[in-house]
């Protein structure tokens, strides 16, 4: 029950931020120098063809109206209609939608485990390792997912041809070819992630290695794999959990460049696509899906920080 | 050289020689002391003369850099000191550790009762129900009213004396023979004071515990002690029943803390004190290390000073101790 | 003077022994050295190499190194160590006014928000939360839809996603600072609120700012680049480091060396950008450590042996 009523009052707060950037993007649509009805007449058109257009856009309409209207549709799932294939947004962003959720699952389970392994080894072994992840921490912020994508493409399919250079197969048609065309994109995606949640892990396990309640349990004879793995572990969660909120963000921005690179039919190869080509109701709608993904990947954070934290769970 | 340089053979835990380094600097030096089975032992001084340091150091934990540079710590004939394999079987099972902090000493993230089950099922290899019902027994030990609900709650829902029963009740799980307490009851209020000091006497009482008892307040000692040691600087100053070391204290020190001890303090009368601070680690002199803060220092002082046995069962290391013994002290 | 007992709080020793700590760490002077020598050759390129960044030779493409170009030539013979030097030109632009918005937001929205509390505080809260649950660079990609191949409406827009951070943090510090001695004895003594905004607080928190911009302009090279690898920046012929990357991936399988030269010096920026803002933070916490009591060295690190001090914990029962 109070986690129903938590996730209530989480969806009724972050109805403002949804309200904010879709009005946000339709004031900044608004001042687009360009003027969209005439870019699909063409200049050579009639008054009244022009005049037809802008209002099938329903750019004859006042600012607010114009919201008032995309906002009724975009409560029934209708984004309207990208302007260069004129198939309906909606159905252009699910498609795409698959592509870029496998990609940000796996990268988030990549970072999540390596991340979490090398950083708890390191916190128990320090020497070495610590300086390891150090520099992984480094590499994760300095090397850009797209130059990293490029360098393994050169490795390991260009060179090596363990990998396709580009594409994607859907997992239904054959699993195998859709796995080994994940493997690059993921590889490069998750590279920043494994970085900070590894240096994230090692501090919060090192800091929650010096509490007294770890020093009771050794002195009262604990095992030592039960006090690292479940307790230290579970202690030092509460940090990691809103760190791997933020990379699972940061994991889309990711998917832009990825997909781009790795010509992926993805939502953030689209938004690349579509910025390019000044498609705005694909980039509202683009916009949309993304808060909608950010809330709920906020959502998902504070749930689990009540499901980890009594304290929390009991405020 | 020390009075009892062999370790008692009837003793529990003997602690001989042993000196503690942290970064390379000795924060114990040369502790000797046994605890007979049943016996309740106080560690007595003030803060940073190496009292807990001493306790750790018994159960391998000395904190950070730190680690026993000489000295052994026989428990039952193994030297816990020499043998990790020995340490780690004793722990929880043989001596048992209930720190000064009760709202921290639990992990916050389980319920009392999974982190005492996890306690009783780790010594005695029961099954989890099994293991959940000794948890509630515990509990009831403990004297917490309503065990079963307490033990389904979080440690941040309990009293700061609750919680430190929780964690006296952790402590028990593997039925230890010595309990190492240090200041369980600082961090409370006197009246939850008075009843864990209550509760750490009865169990000493009904299940013949021995407890090593780390404290600056000598209403601690003489409520629940049989015998107490003294430690100032890294060192033991004093060591003696706790009866003797009440009224004829052999070292100034010791006569020292008694005088400022509030629990003697006479009405209207301001509480004496002892001028000066403890000497840090790596500033001790070479002489006696109290006597920058002694009314009785004279240039013999200034040699390092050993343990002498002024009178059977009691030491002390200070030059003046046969005009202690003939005089007395003034208090 | 009224404050003269007050100005204890020390500042400009401090901030001495701040860069001389900064400079005995190698990291840092080599991090310093990277950035200096890449902002006087971006800015001094036409000396540094003979070659206009636009200057085609068709007799001479995707030479790799050699001694005519350094760094070798792309598929229409431009000479790459050209393209880089003046790519690197928007490359620090864009930083600049990137941090100079994230900085000016920043540190008076923070400082405003710690020092003065109440509804300010509350109103820059909320608005900085919200800011900092959007998605960043899509905000950015939306600015570029509206405004194609416009960089700096996309910088000052990622200037202004990014300061939340930086608020947070000065807000934070802030209103540890107010609570100390010297500024309630400052308040005590008459000062007004700009004056021990400025004497009092604001030196206490320029290592953090310092810090935070290092990383953010970090951050911002990042972005900037990979906004030119996406074909958002600058239009087409003109330099840029992401640019230079997109046309090394046209390239790959036939000359993957030009990946080397496009790439390199940018993950090279970054990291020297976070090592800097890594070293200013472990010279700041030495020179503002108290300085240390230690008899005979440094003392142990771990706590003070013996029975610890006790904290004056408030009684629980």
């Amino acid at each position: 029950m109070a986690i129903l009523r938590l996730v209530g009052r989480r969806l009724v707060s972050s109805v403002p931020l949804l309200f904010l950037v879709s009005a946000l993007t339709f004031v900044l649509v608004s001042l687009v120098p360009g003027d969209p009805a005439r870019t699909l007449v063409g200049q050579h058109a009639t008054a009244e063809q022009y005049a037809a257009v802008r209002a099938q856009l329903g750019l004859d309409r006042s600012l607010p109206l114009q919201y008032g209207h995309w906002l009724a549709g975009a409560v029934k799932g209708d984004l309207g209609s990208s302007l260069f294939s004129g198939e309906p947004v909606s159905s252009m962003l699910d498609s795409r939608l698959p592509v870029t959720l496998s990609l940000i699952l796996a990268g988030t389970l990549v970072s999540g485990l390596l991340g979490v392994g090398l950083g708890v080894l390191s916190a128990r072994r320090g020497g070495r390792l610590v300086r390891t992840v150090d520099a992984l921490a480094l590499l994760g912020l300095g090397v850009p997912a797209f130059w990293l994508a490029l360098v393994l493409i050169l490795l390991f399919a260009v060179r090596l041809r363990w990998f396709p250079v580009t594409g994607y197969v859907p997992l239904t048609e054959d699993p195998g070819q859709w796995l080994r065309a994940l493997v690059l994109p993921i590889a490069s995606l998750s590279l920043g992630g494994v970085a900070v949640i590894a240096k994230q892990t090692r501090d919060a396990v090192l800091d929650t290695l010096g509490r007294d309640f770890v020093r009771v349990m050794t002195a009262n004879g604990f095992s030592p794999r039960s006090i690292t793995y479940r307790h230290v572990l579970r202690n030092s969660a509460l940090p990691l959990v809103t760190v791997l909120g933020v990379v699972l963000v940061s994991l889309f921005a990711g998917t832009v460049f990825v997909e781009t690179v790795f010509a992926m039919p993805g939502l953030g190869g689209l938004i690349q696509q579509a910025t390019v080509e000044h498609d705005i109701p694909v980039i509202q709608g683009a916009v949309l899906y993304v808060t909608v993904f950010v809330v709920l990947v906020n959502l998902a954070v504070d749930l689990a920080y009540s499901r980890l934290d009594p304290r929390v769970r009991a405020a | 050289m020390t009075a009892a340089a062999e370790p008692d053979p009837q003793a529990l835990l003997s602690v001989r020689g042993l000196t503690v380094e942290i970064a390379g600097t000795p924060v114990v030096q040369d502790v000797s002391f046994d605890i007979r089975p049943g016996e309740t032992l106080g560690v007595v001084g003030e803060s940073g003369c190496g009292k807990s340091v001493t306790s750790l150091g018994i159960l391998g934990l000395v904190p950070g850099q730190g680690r026993i540079s000489a000295g052994r710590v026989l428990f039952q004939g193994a030297d816990l000191a020499a043998s990790p394999k020995a340490l780690a079987r004793v722990r929880g099972s043989g001596i048992a550790y209930v720190s000064q902090e009760p709202m921290v000493a639990l992990d916050p993230t389980f319920t009392v009762g999974r982190q005492l089950a996890e306690g009783v099922a780790r010594h005695t290899g029961c099954g989890r129900r099994a293991a959940r019902a000794r948890a509630v027994e515990l509990l009831g030990r403990v004297n917490i009213p309503d065990p079963a609900g307490v033990a389904d709650r979080h440690p941040h829902e309990l009293s700061g004396g609750m919680a430190q029963r929780a964690a006296i009740a952790l402590a028990l799980a593997g039925e230890p023979r010595l309990l190492i307490a240090d200041e369980p009851t600082t961090a409370l209020d006197v009246t939850v004071q008075a009843e864990i000091l209550g509760l750490l006497r009865t169990l000493a009482a009904e299940t013949g515990l021995a407890v090593l008892l780390i404290t600056h307040d000598w209403g601690v000692v003489a409520d629940l002690c049989d015998r107490a040691v003294v430690m100032y600087a890294g060192q033991v100053v004093e060591q003696a029943d706790v009866e003797a070391l009440f009224t004829h204290p052999l070292h100034p020190y010791t006569a020292g803390l008694l005088a400022a001890s509030p629990h003697a303090a006479l009405p209207g009368q301001p509480l004496p004190t002892i001028p000066g601070t403890v000497p840090p680690p790596g500033a001790w002199p070479d002489g006696c290390r109290f006597a920058a803060r002694c009314a009785l220092v004279t240039e013999a002082c200034a040699v390092p000073v050993a343990l002498t046995e002024p009178a059977p069962g009691r030491t002390t290391r200070c030059v003046h101790a046969d005009r202690l013994v003939q005089e007395g002290t003034r208090r | 003077m009224t404050d003269a007992p007050v100005s204890a709080s020390p500042t400009g020793g401090r901030r001495r022994g701040l860069v001389r700590g900064l400079l005995r760490r190698r990291t840092a002077v080599l991090a310093l050295g990277w950035l200096l020598l890449l902002t006087l050759a971006t800015a001094a390129a036409p000396l540094v190499t003979g070659h206009g960044p636009l200057d085609q030779d068709l007799n001479s493409v995707l030479t790799g190194p050699t001694r005519a170009h350094l760094l070798g030539t792309d598929t229409l013979g431009r000479d790459l160590l050209s393209r880089l030097l003046f790519g690197g030109r928007s490359t620090l632009f864009a930083v600049a006014e990137a941090v100079v918005v994230y900085l000016v937001i920043g540190v008076t929205a923070g400082l405003a928000s710690g020092y003065l509390g109440g509804w300010v505080d509350w109103v820059i809260a909320r608005t900085a939360d919200l800011v900092f649950a959007l998605p960043g660079i899509v905000v950015i990609l939306v600015v570029l839809a509206v405004f194609p191949g416009n960089l700096h409406a996309a910088m000052v827009t990622f200037g202004v996603i990014g300061s939340p951070g930086l608020i947070r943090i000065l807000r934070a510090q802030t209103l540890r600072v107010r609570e100390e001695l010297y500024v309630a004895a400052a308040r005590v003594a008459g000062l007004s609120r700009p004056q021990i905004l400025r004497r009092h607080i604001l030196p206490r928190l320029t290592s953090t700012v310092v810090v935070q911009a290092a990383l953010f302009a970090a951050i911002v090279v990042t972005v900037q680049a990979g906004l030119g690898f996406l074909g958002l920046g600058a239009p087409p012929p003109a330099p840029s480091w992401g640019g230079l990357v997109a046309d090394a991936s046209q390239v790959i399988d036939r000359d993957p060396w030009m990946l080397l030269p496009a790439g390199l010096p940018l993950v090279i920026t970054v990291v020297a950008l976070a090592l800097l803002g890594d070293a200013v933070r472990d010279a700041s916490v030495e020179a503002w450590a108290p300085t240390a009591p230690a008899v005979g060295g440094r003392r142990a690190p771990h706590p003070p042996p013996g029975g610890r001090p006790r904290r004056r914990r408030p009684r629980q029962r």
